[in-house]
């Protein structure tokens, strides 16, 4: 069963939903957060409706090609938005993400695809390909942001303690492994209360779109088990890689965090 | 500079270094040498610099001008990872992380430097020993580092850098917060120790024997 199309008044009462909930916010006086609700939905409309239009026509020409660089563009402009988040000074670490994105959703998206849902020579496909790209690089992206953040941010408030296991032998490497491990577990741990409570808490957003779509649940819950792990696995590798490159540049020889990078306006002390 | 003056045995050479911060001077053109088996303490009211100076060493703080050697090398990014892996450092208020102190003394120990260095060494330093010499009971391994006192955790961090079995010593501060009976077992210890090369700050008179050597750093007070 397919299901029915939504109308413009049908979409038009979705919006007439906010009215609610909008005026709640102003009776208790958060209009700041009414202003930022509205200014933020109005931002998901237009690019949903740009993304729509645009994903019709990469459908209909659907070229290896473009796909192609159309993957790359969702690529570029996560990196651009992990770095831009933290106010990091975008010329050095950039291409760390970049690599980290770029290895972690062609390696998993193609894997998926050969391996799992067996496209066979459906392989660039614009319609397994770019959803399926999405969706890694979203989740990589909220987990670079919440598990390099915490890295960052631990390191930074806890310079003396980093530099003091320097001082007693530890290679940079050493010195580093509690701060990964640290920003592992703080991305990692969403990752894992959203994994253990599926299917009985909620109905994830995929699945349920696929079901309204009108795929049998079956099927829905094996696309979603095999992205489920894939979307683990993404976070993992890109997460770790991410940390791991971006410590390249951001250590200076001598292994001091350049915090300059980090915080671009920020003059920082000799002590 | 003239290589010839470093003679075979020093350590360390401060050469003419001075360190200004934001246009502001902090030292200006400090030169000594610390000699292997050498007592150096640095005196001097706070904010001259002395904690900085020691920083160079360890490559956490550049002069703006001069030279700092560690046994005749100049003090760039490859000497510095060589100076800690053979100097033993202690700052005042070192934070070494959250856990137990057994935990983090394990962490420390295990770093391949520390762990190759004590394969080699017999007999390697004995903690409970240690213990016993800074007055700390053996319950303290599986207290919280966090939670101890300042004291306490300034010996804990100071019996860690002795486990590492160093022969060169940075110490900073180190019995500033402990009481007269514990400042004088703690400089009596180290100088107790004669083949060790020490470089110390401290306010401690405990610290002021004959044979250490007393550079004042109020000398060296930078001009803006």
């Amino acid at each position: 069963m397919n299901s029915p199309d939504i109308s413009i008044p049908g979409l038009i009462f979705a919006f007439l939903l906010l009215i609610l909930p909008l005026l709640l916010l102003w009776h208790v006086r958060m209009t700041a957060m009414a202003g930022d609700s509205m200014r933020a939905i109005a931002r998901m409309a237009v690019q949903l409706a740009l993304a729509g239009i645009f994903l019709t026509l990469l459908f209909e020409v659907n070229n290896p090609v473009f796909n192609l660089i159309w993957l790359f563009v969702m690529i570029t402009v996560g990196a651009f938005e992990g770095v831009r988040r933290h106010g990091y000074a975008l010329g050095l670490l950039f291409w760390p993400t970049f690599a980290a994105f770029t290895l972690t959703v062609l390696s998993i998206l193609f894997y998926l695809n050969i391996f799992v849902i067996q496209l066979g020579a459906l392989l660039f496909d614009a319609q397994f390909m770019i959803p399926i790209a999405g969706m890694l690089l979203g989740n990589a992206l909220s987990s670079h942001i919440i598990g390099v953040g915490t890295y960052f941010s631990d390191l930074t408030r806890n310079e003396g303690r980093y530099l003091a296991h320097l001082s007693f032998g530890a290679s940079k490497k050493e010195a580093l492994l509690p701060y990964l491990q640290q920003g592992l577990t703080t991305a990692l741990q969403p990752k894992l209360s959203n994994i253990s409570t599926m299917g009985i808490v909620f109905l994830p957003g995929m699945m349920t779109g696929q079901i309204l779509a009108g795929i049998s649940p079956i099927t829905a819950i094996k696309y979603q088990i095999a992205l489920m792990i894939a979307i683990y696995s993404s976070t993992v590798i890109s997460v770790a890689l991410a940390i791991k490159l971006l410590s390249k540049t951001a250590f200076d020889e001598y292994g001091i965090l350049r915090k300059e990078l980090l915080n671009p306006k920020k003059e920082t002390s000799p002590k | 500079m003239n290589d010839t003056i470093d003679l075979p045995q020093s350590i360390l050479l401060f050469e003419e270094v001075s360190l200004s911060f934001k246009g502001l001077s902090v030292v200006r053109d400090v030169s000594f040498s610390l000699r292997e088996g050498e007592v150096v303490l640095l005196n001097g009211p706070s904010g001259t610099g002395k904690s900085s100076l020691m920083r160079m060493i360890l490559g956490f703080v550049h002069p703006s001008s001069g030279r700092v050697r560690y046994r005749g090398e100049e003090v760039g990014a490859e000497t510095a990872w060589n100076v800690r892996r053979e100097v033993a450092y202690v700052a005042q208020d070192t934070d070494i992380g959250d856990g137990l102190v057994q935990e983090l003394f394990d962490t420390v120990l295990s770093y391949q430097v520390n762990a190759d260095h004590l394969r080699e060494m017999a007999p390697s330093p004995c903690l409970n020993d240690l213990l016993d010499v800074f007055g700390l009971g053996r319950e303290i391994l599986s207290q919280d580092f966090r939670e101890l006192s300042g004291g306490e955790r300034q010996r804990v961090v100071t019996i860690l850098a002795l486990m590492l079995g160093r022969e060169i010593f940075l110490l900073d501060e180190i019995t500033a917060s402990l009481d007269v009976n514990l400042k004088q077992r703690v400089a009596d210890y180290f100088l107790g120790h004669p083949e060790w090369t020490l470089l110390v700050i401290s306010h401690d008179r405990e610290w002021m024997r004959p044979g250490v050597r007393v550079i004042d750093m109020a000398a060296y007070r930078g001009k803006v």
